[in-house]
């Protein structure tokens, strides 16, 4: 049985290597000096943070930072109420229209942000939020996933714990507060990775619908940064780094939760 | 009791109203919007046209141009990523230590933005990039291979971009199908003589056939779907070769401010989206789906 395995290890490290090539190319590329044209194919001559330090000023990324933070903890923050409000009484209440509303929350998925995209334009044009936090943080402040996640998870916890606080006296409110949201952190914690990491990396909400410096976004500032350094590699793949560094590390600390949601809050009823 | 009959309705009332305004208000909006015309600016109301924009879209040459490519995308990016990710799934799914940081590293490229992974690839494409000195180094070519700026191959550098992005997604549905397979009937095939890769062959290929075709679909739907690696990459070029619908709908509408011809485009692209979601219901019926 050893050989089969070593050989396993191998092939899992080689496909790991080619998958990871790309970041380590950008990594290396990163030490070297702004201006400089390095060889992907050699290891980095020494290391100079002389990028990262020119990058971090040009890419105006304290603001960038700022902003993004602020944008995805606001949308990450109104989804997970929203979505455990909705996923409680879609799993737990019996009301007229259950199904209806399942099934319709289900169908705004399949609508491309695309499309809906101009129209929510102009609303917020209308609403006069065009350049504003608000069209950062309201068109996706809501997601159907999120819902469903959360009513796939409730659907999994014994109804027992609720009966008796129930008969306790607690209202619905206070059950969800106090019973399941406490044992609902793997499924909130899916959810707020995956949204965070989602609003972080979008590129689409800032481009369309702000112009203004001032809400300049993490994503946005890079796609500035490359089309105004084009050539001047080892700088922006600096910027690159900084920017993918947030996600990474919050990917690092919870990727063994974020796999295991992917794989059964996400499929499996 | 009457308050308590309200209470379900109270809980679904924020995720309900901001999704009307954000998705269903919308959509309606977006078919409205695709019968008219806005003459001056966006602040009075457009002018009902009927369907002369989607008789424009008919006779414009760009837009036929772009549904072939994001065509062309599917039908090259779909099969690789139904049938790549299922073979990292079965190695990752091996009971082995550390196995999790194998997985981890397989979908790390899902959680970086595109707009970096473009960055990334645009450096590995350059002259003297990666791809080159590789092609180079081999004596394959004496010259660069101009891989984001000849249209013959601009799309296809683009698309390993997208599937480079996708494996580790991919993957991941995949294992927790192959985890809902029982171990004991992949002991029983061994007692049958069934091994190694033969054991996949007979069990799991057709115990995964559902989720094949959930990931079949999903990639589809998110292949109709490309914008950002167009954006950050080529910007459609050269000579419109890896310009897709979602970009030309961008262009037109934020750039020409042809607002309700690209909301023509987007309700055809819609159409076409939902036709690949009903063929998902249909063919489907076996796996709960995700997103559907």
């Amino acid at each position: 049985m050893v050989a089969p395995r070593v050989a396993l290890t191998l092939l899992l490290t080689l496909g790991a290597f080619l998958v990871l090539s790309p970041l380590l190319v950008v990594l290396c590329t990163s030490g070297w000096p702004p201006g400089t044209l390095p060889n992907q194919l050699l290891p980095p001559q020494g290391w100079t943070w002389q990028s990262y330090q020119a990058a971090w000023q040009q890419g105006h990324f304290i603001l960038a930072f700022a902003n993004s933070t602020f944008v995805a903890l606001a949308v990450t923050a109104l989804q997970l109420v929203t979505s455990a409000l909705a996923g409680y009484a879609l799993a737990r209440l019996s009301f007229p229209g259950q199904q209806t509303i399942l099934l319709l929350t289900l169908a705004t998925l399949v609508i491309p942000f695309q499309l809906l995209v101009i129209p929510i334009f102009l609303i917020l044009k209308a609403a006069h939020l065009i350049n504003t936090y608000g069209a950062l943080i309201l068109p996706t402040a809501a997601n159907g996933f999120g819902v469903f996640l959360m009513r796939q998870f409730f659907l999994t916890l014994p109804v027992a714990l609720e009966e008796a606080a129930l008969l306790d006296g607690a209202n619905r409110w206070q059950v969800l507060w106090h019973i399941l949201l406490p044992l609902s952190r793997p499924a909130l914690v899916t959810l707020f990775i995956f949204t965070f990491i989602g609003e972080w990396n979008d590129l689409f909400k800032p481009l369309v619908f702000t112009t203004k410096p001032e809400l300049i976004t993490v994503q946005l500032s890079l796609a500035n940064f490359q089309e105004q350094f084009t050539n001047d590699w080892p700088l922006m793949m600096a910027a690159a780094v900084i920017a993918t560094l947030p996600v990474m590390i919050m990917f690092i600390l919870g990727q063994r939760q974020l796999i295991r949601g992917i794989a059964t809050t996400g499929l499996k009823s | 009791m009457k308050g308590r009959s309200l209470t379900p309705y109270l809980f679904l009332a924020p995720a309900l109203g901001l999704l009307t305004l954000t998705v269903v208000w919308p959509a309606l909006q977006a078919f409205f919007l695709s019968f008219t015309r806005y003459e001056t600016d966006l602040l009075s109301p457009p002018v009902w046209v009927g369907w002369a924009n989607f008789a424009q879209l008919w006779r414009d040459g760009v837009f036929w141009k772009t549904l072939g490519n994001t065509f062309l995308y599917l039908v090259v990016v779909v099969p690789i990523l139904a049938i790549a990710p299922l073979l990292l799934a079965i190695l990752v799914n091996q009971p082995l230590r550390g196995i999790q940081w194998f997985r981890a590293a397989y979908y790390s490229p899902v959680i970086i933005s595109m707009v970096v992974a473009g960055i990334a690839w645009r450096w590995l494409y350059a002259p003297n990039g990666l791809f080159n000195q590789l092609v180079q180094g081999l004596h394959l070519r004496d010259t660069p291979i101009p891989w984001l700026t000849s249209p013959q191959l601009a799309l296809f550098s683009v698309m390993a971009v997208t599937v480079w992005k996708g494996l580790g997604y991919y993957m991941v549905i995949y294992l927790a199908g192959l985890q809902g397979i029982s171990g004991e009937l992949y002991e029983a095939a061994a007692l049958d003589g069934s091994d190694g890769w033969r054991q996949h062959w007979d069990i799991t290929l057709p115990l995964m056939h559902p989720y094949i075709l959930l990931v079949s679909i999903l990639s589809a739907i998110s292949a109709t779907k490309v914008f950002e690696e167009v954006y950050v990459m080529t910007q459609g070029g050269p000579l419109n070769s890896s310009k897709t619908v979602v970009y030309y709908i961008y262009e037109n509408a934020f750039q020409r401010l042809e607002i309700n011809y690209a909301c023509t485009m987007g309700l055809v692209l819609f159409l076409f989206i939902l036709s690949l979601s009903l063929l998902n219901l249909k063919l489907g019926r076996q796996v709960e789906m995700p997103l559907s």
